[in-house]
């Protein structure tokens, strides 16, 4: 197949997949002959080993997904035949049959897969370089997903930022709701407008707005009638969510970008993990979504002998660059944020908020700030005039959006400076 | 054989000289554990920051508020030694009335004389103390209650001011009682503006007769609602006794402000303590606060305490930098060497020639260090711990490679080992 054989088309698939590591994880299930069912409960460890790395059950009281015995054979099937279809669709992974339900799970969990060449390629590139091996892994993803090149390259002129809207923010009540979409729209749009212009100039007529909205407001309802007898916080929590998704839709479409609000989160999470861009609700002010690039170097269409994403991906020079700032740079934006930030209750800030503030005026990545507030922490990184004290009180203030700072096993929420003598 | 019997053998030791948590227990009758061996050379430019921004400053400025601060990492922000350092500058204060260390910081002797000052020190917790009144009763307590380092209350050295002062040293008893009665209720008179209002008389009278353990008792067994009378009334019989100046200590602000305690009750007991400290005489002219502060407790009180118009808690205002102190982590072993010898000394049989760290060598002060983050709380707990598996192990020295291998055995191993399957392909975190 030449370059012009691989498909562009109008639509695509993004694996829906929050985390990188469940590809990388599974091209060495399928190179250790794992079954589909191994390589399903392989992920719940990946999964579980992540959630505890980000505090997510104990922030959330959730159960972990061992803990949780409904559905124990088939809990993760999809995750496991969504990392294997797109290894398949890299070209990584030879092709083979994958269940498309979890009732088709007994005849495929002792099946097994093998690599590709290129499959193998890779993880030996893992071993070798592993940041050549990420960035020609996204290399890969991009030429395979046009979603996530239009998004990138979307993201090389602005930032996006969906506003996010409370209850509050939605005309009528709860009752009123159980019938139909919040009304009069227009109002809801004219508060989107209002907040859109506030944060990003950006002007989408109210008019416009409510017209994009009203018709996947009114299938979402529809959608929804067989549980109108829900309890009231219930309908209220998901009028809320179904909002805000169509607004992130919505503000997709005026940008120009295709997707759905579940189709665009996963791509927005893939290309987080993989260094691609940024993103946090924890800006001043913002009360929304803002995602910002991180990265350069963009995917043009060459000609190549080769066939799959994953070969043209692993051929020739590298194009895609996570971008890199000098710690120093990171370490006065750090200090200067510090001393300039708006919620300095008590003397201390929220790392939190300040790594969003930081990422966002450098346009740098939260690995980047984690990594310089570490140097800090441990002097190896000094600032002339300050010294920084993490504490590990605060953590009540976390956003459950955000990811807490950790140092090994130690989380900390809290950071002030302290003048050096 | 027996670890006591091998303390005093090997090491000259008539017991574990260190105390086995890093937690300093006012009150207590153990030496090791009541704050008593405090030594200010251990950290003697945090010592004369403190006597100067909490004491000095005050006198001469007028200052109202003040913060002592341990920044170290949530627990970890703990065993720094705030609270022996104020109890020592209680203790220094209320031996003499703040002569001695005023002379100490340029006060000369009649000025010294002429501007005696009183401490207390109150502490809230998670369970009883919880409450601004309270703390007040503590506080009364605390200055109703005899020192075990001198055998005196503040209230006895007190009454000892006011008899001299007053001339009373030749008058009969009932007519030296009657005395300083009248004395206080003409101060308590001539004070203007809010009050709490009259003196306990109970507490007056026993003031007046010298009776100091019924006085303690009295205290003691007061209504924690009582604590702001009981208080206030401390503070007119010492105006009666020509003070000027009272430094209220307030410990583990954090336990007030935890999640725990309803968001609507702080801001109450915020405003209040504004009314109280501010608004209210004797305390508006009298008292001058210092607070420990804590990274989630001042985030927490942040809000209210600024509602209140209190001053700033930050640290790093610059207006702040006068009433603030930070305590550090020990970094230098000469400081460890001194700290352990404070503790070594006082139980260290006097017939025994040896080195002033002995069974430890100076090898062994690095690990020490290293184990507590140069916490001192955590470096005499260690200890504790060292001197207890020498005794056990009969070791005769205590030295780098004994010191690391507790250390390894009293680290908790917090790293779960990565699940089976995964390899972490690609990982870079």
């Amino acid at each position: 197949m030449t370059t012009s054989e691989v498909r562009l088309s109008n639509t695509d698939t993004i694996p829906k997949l929050d985390q990188a590591s469940y590809l990388f994880e599974t091209l060495g299930f399928v190179e250790e002959d794992l079954t589909f069912d191994e390589i399903r409960k392989g992920l719940i460890e990946v999964r579980m080993d992540a959630d505890r790395e980000r505090l997510i059950n104990s922030r959330r009281s959730k159960t972990t997904l061992l803990e949780d015995t409904t559905n124990a054979g088939t809990v993760f099937w999809s995750n496991a035949r969504d990392a294997l279809r797109e290894l398949m669709r890299l070209g990584l992974v030879e092709q083979s049959t994958l269940p498309s339900r979890p009732n088709q799970m007994l005849t495929h969990k002792d099946k097994r897969f093998s690599l590709t060449s290129h499959g193998q390629d890779f993880l030996a590139l893992a071993a070798h370089d592993v940041w050549e091996f990420r960035i020609r892994f996204v290399q890969a993803l991009e030429i395979a997903h046009p979603y996530l090149r239009e998004l990138r390259l979307k993201l090389k002129d602005i930032e996006l930022f969906f506003p996010r809207m409370q209850k509050s923010d939605l005309p009528g009540d709860v009752e009123r709701w159980r019938s139909g979409p919040p009304e009069p729209l227009i109002e809801l749009a004219e508060a989107i407008n209002r907040r859109l212009i506030d944060q990003q100039n950006l002007n989408i007529s109210p008019d416009h707005l409510e017209n994009r909205m009203r018709p996947y407001l009114l299938q979402a309802w529809k959608r929804r009638d067989q549980d109108l007898k829900d309890k009231g916080n219930v309908l209220s929590k998901w009028a809320v969510k179904t909002v805000n998704d169509i607004v992130v839709r919505c503000v997709l479409e005026v940008h120009g970008l295709r997707m759905d609000f579940v189709t665009f989160r996963s791509a927005v999470e893939l290309l987080t993990d993989l260094s691609a861009l940024w993103q946090t609700r924890a800006l001043e002010g913002g009360k929304g979504w803002t995602i910002w690039s991180t990265s350069d170097g963009w995917y043009t269409e060459t000609t190549s002998s080769e066939h799959s994403p994953g070969s043209k991906a692993l051929a020739g020079p590298t194009w895609f660059q996570p971008t890199d700032v000098a710690d120093e740079v990171v370490r006065d934006a750090i200090v200067d944020r510090f001393l300039a930030h708006h919620d300095r209750r008590g003397g201390f800030v929220l790392i939190h908020e300040l790594r969003a503030e930081v990422c966002h005026e450098l346009k740098i990545h939260g690995r980047k700030f984690n990594a310089v507030l570490e140097k800090m922490h441990s002097q190896d990184l000094k600032h002339d005039k300050y010294a920084i004290n993490l504490d590990r009180g605060g953590g009540h203030e976390l956003l459950p959006s955000e990811d807490p700072f950790r140092i090994a096993e130690r989380a900390f929420y809290l950071i002030t400076l302290l003048r050096r003598s | 054989m027996r670890v006591k019997s091998y303390l005093q053998d090997a090491y000259g030791l008539a017991q574990n000289p260190f105390p086995a948590t890093a937690i300093a227990r006012w009150g207590s009758s153990d030496e090791r554990e009541n704050g008593l061996l405090f030594n200010s050379d251990v950290c003697p430019r945090e010592c004369e920051e403190a006597i100067d921004k909490f004491i000095v400053g005050p006198i001469d400025s007028g200052s109202k508020f003040h913060f002592l601060w341990s920044l170290g990492e949530g627990e970890e922000a703990r065993g720094f030694g705030k609270t022996v350092l104020l109890r020592h500058l209680s203790r220094a204060i209320n031996k003499d009335l703040g002569r001695k260390l005023l002379q100490e910081h340029g006060f000369d002797q009649e000025e010294a004389r002429n501007t005696p000052v009183l401490a207390t020190m109150g502490t809230f917790n998670k369970t009883d103390v919880t409450s601004l009144s309270a703390v007040c009763l503590e506080q009364a307590l605390n200055l109703a209650q005899v020192d075990p380092s001198t055998g005196l209350s503040p209230m006895m050295v007190l009454h000892k001011h006011m008899v001299e002062s007053l001339e009373l040293g030749n008058r009969a008893v009932d007519e030296e009682a009657e005395a300083i009665r009248k004395q206080i209720q003409e101060t308590d008179l001539s004070l203007s503006g809010k009050t709490l209002g009259s003196p306990d008389r109970r507490f007056v009278d026993f003031f007046a007769n010298g009776n100091w353990a019924g006085l303690a008792s009295f205290v003691r067994q007061a209504d924690q609602k009582s604590g702001f009378d009981l208080l206030s009334t401390s503070f007119v019989v010492a105006r009666a006794a020509g003070i000027n100046k009272i430094f209220l200590f307030i410990d583990e602000v954090e336990a007030f402000a935890s999640a725990d305690t309803p968001k609507k009750r702080r801001s109450m007991e915020v405003e209040r303590f504004r009314d109280i400290a501010i608004e209210t005489q004797p305390f508006g002219d009298m008292a001058s606060y210092v607070l420990t502060m804590h990274p989630a407790a001042a985030r927490s009180i942040d809000e209210f305490w600024s509602l209140a118009r209190l001053p700033k808690i930050d640290h790093l205002l610059r207006q702040n930098q006068r009433i603030t102190v930070i305590l550090n982590p020990i970094t230098d072993t000469g400081d460890v060497e001194k700290l352990l010898t404070g503790y070594l000394k006082t139980f260290r049989h006097s017939d025994i020639n040896v080195e002033p760290i002995h069974p430890f060598d100076h090898a062994a002060l690095h690990v020490l260090l290293e184990h507590s983050g140069g916490r001192p709380g955590p470096m005499l707990k260690f200890a504790h711990e060292l001197i207890e598996e020498g005794a056990r192990s009969q070791w005769k020295r205590i030295g780098d490679k004994e010191a690391r291998q507790i250390a390894e055995e009293d680290r908790v191993i917090t790293e779960l080992p990565m699940r089976t399957r995964r390899r972490g392909i690609g990982a870079i975190d």
